[in-house]
């Protein structure tokens, strides 16, 4: 029988590990306390009402949920396919849709120009089209998803590849089709990973910042969503700022309720 | 590796950046220390003197830097070049600069207005002018195609003195409506909005004359401004009111007044105010 935790073994780490550990917390924490003990409580409902904040909100939640719709429509059959496909490469494929998740926000803002911007890859022939994407909303989704939709395609295909087949098999065998057992069998038992993916990236999403700024600009109520607004801010007025901040705090914080007893593989 | 082995060689770390850190720290108490007993003469192997410099002085100062640097009662100048009120709200957060170069009066007076410098002094002046990429995709032929709808229209932001300046040319062209529209993207500092333009990402951008100085200026085409909407900016420099480098730092104001500093600012294309 194998011993679980909290059955007696949590006494073996070294008492150092505390005072270590409260460091660690402390160094984790302590910013966060400041920032809202900073914030301006007594000018917070002036600070609000400005419309351009009140804008940047209303952009942030729609370019978030945006580039998650985005993230969810191509990224699930893209994580079915890493999770079922037996192809040469995949492993490769699998790095490569992950690493938009570890580029430094700005390269890849870099890198979006460099396929969408007007003289990028593609440019050319969206510009032909009608389509100049850089300072619009679109790119602010398209940078947004970007960097985001690796955290679903990650975290779906954990969620699929741990389906147990035989579940599929007994669907098969009962005649349903291919659409019918991914719909009644494969995604409700990958519900949990579907879902903590969708709200990781849509987390991810909502503070997007080094690719939306390179990509897709600075343009007031067109692409300055609230990490773009702090920034701004605190150019001009770090109080304005620190309420942002402590305004995504609080979203942050909603998303960490929202993916309890979920599991998180990204 | 065992567990103690692991423990042993955190435990050297976090010593060794401790031991960093009271070097610095030490460090920076002679340099606290040494300017009350010191001259101009004492300034060489000194710690450096910290400029915060508008993002458009950069190459100038960099350059004043070295020659400051080379002289025989100069002494090592350190530039930290960014928008200039990015620069103001650092110091008012509670950075450390003996000087401040601001592109304007009122990123100055943001910081002495709360008593962390001294009254300024105007030492250069520059003008704007519009450019376009090379292929000109919005078609600007005159400033006043600035207004036309649909036109992608780059300015730095109107916290930034660059802003600023170009927003009141837009208005002194009457066009000032344009910027107002929601549709002009803004950076933090004028050096962003040559490189969207030069990217050809923008269709046009306001920038100093002196920005065309650099690199990406030939990758831009430039459109000057009616005599009417010529805004001139004002550079001010001015002197922490608690340095202990007080003596080196009007130095350096002192070399950037002198006949060698104007001239070297002249060949970066500023002006005299």
């Amino acid at each position: 029988m194998r011993l679980r935790r909290g059955d007696g073994g949590e006494g073996a780490a070294p008492s150092v590990f505390a005072v270590l550990a409260f460091v660690g917390a402390a160094f984790l924490v302590l910013p966060l306390a400041a920032l809202v003990a900073r914030a301006p409580w007594t000018r917070a409902a002036a600070l609000l009402a400005d419309a351009d904040l009140r804008s940047a909100i209303v952009l942030s939640l729609g370019v978030a949920t945006g580039a998650t719709v985005l993230a969810a429509f191509f990224g699930l059959p893209l994580a079915w396919w890493l999770s079922r496909g037996r192809f040469p490469l995949r492993g490769a494929l699998r790095a490569l849709v992950t690493l938009p998740m570890v580029l430094p926000p700005v390269v890849a803002g870099v890198a979006l120009l460099a396929a969408f911007g007007r003289r990028g890859l593609l440019g050319g022939a969206l510009e032909a089209g009608g389509l100049t994407l850089p300072f619009t909303t679109a790119a602010a989704v398209l940078a947004a998803a970007f960097v985001s939709a690796p955290f679903f395609v990650r975290s779906a295909e954990a969620g699929l590849s741990a389906v147990d087949p035989a579940l599929e098999a007994a669907a098969a065998s009962l005649g349903a089709s291919r659409w019918r057992i991914m719909r009644t069998v494969t995604l409700p038992e990958a519900r949990r990973s579907l879902t903590a993916g969708l709200v990781l990236c849509w987390a991810r999403a909502l503070g997007e910042f080094g690719a939306t700024i390179t990509f897709a600009g600075n343009v007031r109520g067109t692409t300055r969503t609230l990490p773009l607004a702090v920034f701004s801010a605190l150019q001009r007025d770090p109080d304005l700022a620190v309420l942002l901040g402590v305004l995504m705090l609080g979203l942050s914080l909603a998303v960490l309720v929202a993916l309890r007893g979920e599991e998180v593989r990204p | 590796m065992d567990c103690r082995r692991w423990f042993f060689l955190l435990c050297m770390g976090l010593c060794a950046t401790g031991i960093a850190a009271c070097e610095t720290g030490d460090q920076r108490a002679r340099r606290d220390a040494t300017p009350l007993a010191g001259g101009a003469s004492t300034n060489r192997n000194r710690a450096p003197i910290v400029v915060f410099a508008a993002a458009s002085l950069e190459a100038v100062f960099d350059e004043a830097a070295s020659r400051f640097a080379a002289r025989p009662d100069g002494t090592e100048v350190v530039i930290h070049a960014a928008g200039s009120q990015i620069l103001a709200t650092q110091l008012l957060e509670g950075a450390r600069a003996d000087l401040f170069a601001s592109a304007d009066a009122h990123q100055l007076d943001r910081v002495r207005d709360v008593g962390l410098f001294v009254a300024g002094t105007p030492f250069a002046t520059n003008s704007l002018v519009v450019v376009t990429p090379l292929d000109n995709p919005g078609h600007v032929q005159t400033p006043i195609d600035l207004a036309r709808p649909g036109l992608r229209l780059v300015l730095a932001g109107p916290d930034v003195p660059a802003g600023a300046y170009a927003r009141e040319a837009l208005q002194r062209l009457g066009i000032a409506g344009a910027v107002d529209a929601g549709r002009v993207s803004e950076e933090s500092d004028v050096r962003g909005v040559l490189a969207k333009v030069a990217l050809g990402e923008a269709d046009a951008g306001i920038v100093y004359r002196t920005d065309l100085g650099s690199a990406l200026a030939d990758t831009v085409r430039t459109i000057p401004l009616p005599a009417a909407a010529d805004v001139r900016a004002t550079y001010w420099i001015a002197r922490s009111s608690d340095t202990p480098r007080s003596v080196a730092a009007d130095g350096f104001t002192a070399w950037l007044l002198s006949t060698e500093g104007r001239s070297l600012l002249a060949e970066h294309g500023f002006s005299s105010p």
